[in-house]
């Protein structure tokens, strides 16, 4: 979050991308995050080491939760709730936008998808590395100078309605906006969990109370959005 | 085995942050709030300004407001964006620091307005007053009556290492009957209100509200929007409003403690001066 901080001015990354490209150059020099990703990631996966090594641990997760596949594809679920069950819709993949398609593309989840908690826990612990992945192609697509070197292009925004979609930690976020004489006229958010919601009431078969925690967070829905 | 997990404690040390006992370097330089630079070399372009239609151009809120033929900001409005910043850099300016939250809604406007210091200090000495016996344990309730779940996480962070609320003797509660803060984030949406007003309710008194972030200060972004939210301010009586998009972990953290009487409260003069200065 500091390192976001540190290169947008806030906390979530907000205020940089904009229609027609960004709003200004990395605030922190390409091996300064270079260097704090290293740390991060390192400190994940020493800790991520630790925890696989707690047999109480994944004895909590194992059978804990358990989403059929026929259920997880018969409605779609997103991100690693999904790709924990067999179902593995990926929007960097399968819709890739920006430059997305130029950065290298997320393999298919291949392990055997149990549809429990751990077979969740394994796809985002998975997906960090992904992640580390992708970062580090995109610095080393500033690095060599692959940009055109211009911020922004100059857009032509017109009236009407359109679609957008990204793949997020949760699964992919959907927005369609209406657009009128410059400004928006309309916006509807779909968060990724807002779609998987729905799902965490078929997840209990066969489990116990105090499984509950492992299960919501396994499913690590955001509730919010879904009042505003 | 426990023991890998205390030597891999250990070996991290200490993580925590020192404030509110010692100084916080991410606490004094985050960049929290917008003010109006006020010198002689901008009186022209702060001229140009005081015009609302202007502002309004400027401003995705309507944060920037005239005010005796000069030009203020609304921190309640203010969702940090910056396009005031990058479009006008001699009339408006960032400004580093955590300690954004005040005991009246009023103080949030950073102007040339005429401040009520004898009601300011009505509100200290009552609130005051409130929290006395709330000295060494806490608890909070938190609400979400809508946001876009940045508030919540920044909330969340409380609990991590860094800021742990837990060493200041602050918990969260998820039962209202065992709460004596409510801490409400989002925009007050409709289906939240009436649950809102139980959880309230519920709570027994003393109780100290705080409206986290700019959602539940004003509404945000969503503020003309077709839900009708302006904020928790017309659903509760609020005690500590927190300004920011979201307001940061080390913003809240600084409101608990504001209400709880454990942190001296802004002078009035400081907000007249937050002017330029804060």
């Amino acid at each position: 979050m500091r390192l976001v901080s540190a290169l947008c001015g806030n906390r979530f990354g907000r205020g940089v991308t904009v229609p027609g490209g960004v709003v200004d150059e990395p605030a922190v020099a390409v091996s300064d995050i270079r260097a704090a990703l290293a740390a991060v990631h390192a400190s994940v996966r020493s800790d991520l080491g630790a925890l696989v090594s707690s047999a109480s641990f994944v004895d909590r997760l194992r059978g804990t939760g358990p989403l059929t596949d026929s259920r997880a594809s018969e409605y779609g679920a997103l991100g690693p709730i999904g790709r924990g069950s067999g179902y593995d819709d990926d929007d960097r993949r399968n819709r890739p936008t920006d430059a997305y398609p130029d950065l290298p593309s997320p393999e298919p989840w291949q392990v055997a998808a149990t549809g429990d908690a751990m077979a969740r826990a394994r796809v985002r612990w998975h997906e960090i590395d992904t992640s580390a992945a992708l970062i580090g192609a995109s610095l080393d697509a500033v690095t060599s100078g692959a940009s055109s070197g211009r911020l922004r292009v100059p857009l032509d925004v017109g009236n009407g309605f359109a679609v957008g979609w990204a793949e997020s930690a949760q699964g992919e976020v959907v927005y369609g906006v209406e657009v009128e004489a410059g400004r928006i006229r309309r916006c509807f958010a779909r968060s990724a969990s807002f779609h998987n919601l729905l799902l965490f009431h078929d997840v209990f078969d066969g489990d116990i109370f105090t499984d509950f925690p492992f299960v919501e967070a396994s499913f690590g829905l955001c509730y919010a959005g879904v009042a505003m | 085995m426990p023991f890998p997990w205390a030597m891999r404690g250990l070996r991290n040390g200490v993580l925590t942050s020192r404030w509110p006992s010692g100084p916080d370097g991410y606490f004094d330089s985050f960049r929290a709030a917008v003010t109006v630079v006020r010198d002689d070399t901008n009186a022209a372009e702060r001229a140009e300004l005081v015009d609302q239609r202007t502002l309004d151009q400027i401003c995705p809120t309507g944060a920037l407001r005239t005010a005796v033929g000069d030009v203020a900001v609304d921190r309640a409005r203010c969702i940090l964006c910056g396009r005031c910043v990058a479009s006008r850099p001699t009339v408006f300016a960032w400004v580093p620091g955590s300690s954004t939250a005040r005991l009246r809604r009023e103080q949030l406007v950073v102007g040339p307005v005429p401040y009520d210091d004898d009601a300011l200090s009505v509100v200290r000495t009552e609130l005051g007053r409130r929290v006395r016996r709330l000295r060494r344990s806490v608890h909070i309730r938190h609400v979400d009556t809508g946001s876009d779940g940045s508030d919540e996480w920044e909330v969340q962070a409380l609990l991590n290492p860094v800021y742990d609320i837990h060493r200041l003797g602050i918990f969260f509660t998820a039962s209202p009957r065992h709460a004596d803060i409510l801490l409400v984030t989002g925009v007050g949406a409709s289906g939240m209100a009436a649950p809102l007003r139980r959880t309230r309710e519920a709570m027994p008194d003393p109780v100290v509200v705080i409206a986290a972030g700019a959602d539940a200060v004003s509404g945000g972004l969503l503020r003309d929007g077709y839900s009708g939210s302006h904020g928790i301010g017309s659903l509760l009586d609020v005690d500590i409003w927190v300004p920011g998009s979201p307001a940061s972990p080390f913003s809240v953290l600084h409101a608990i403690l504001l209400g709880l009487g454990r942190l001296p409260v802004p002078a009035p003069s400081a907000a007249v001066s937050g002017w330029a200065s804060r």
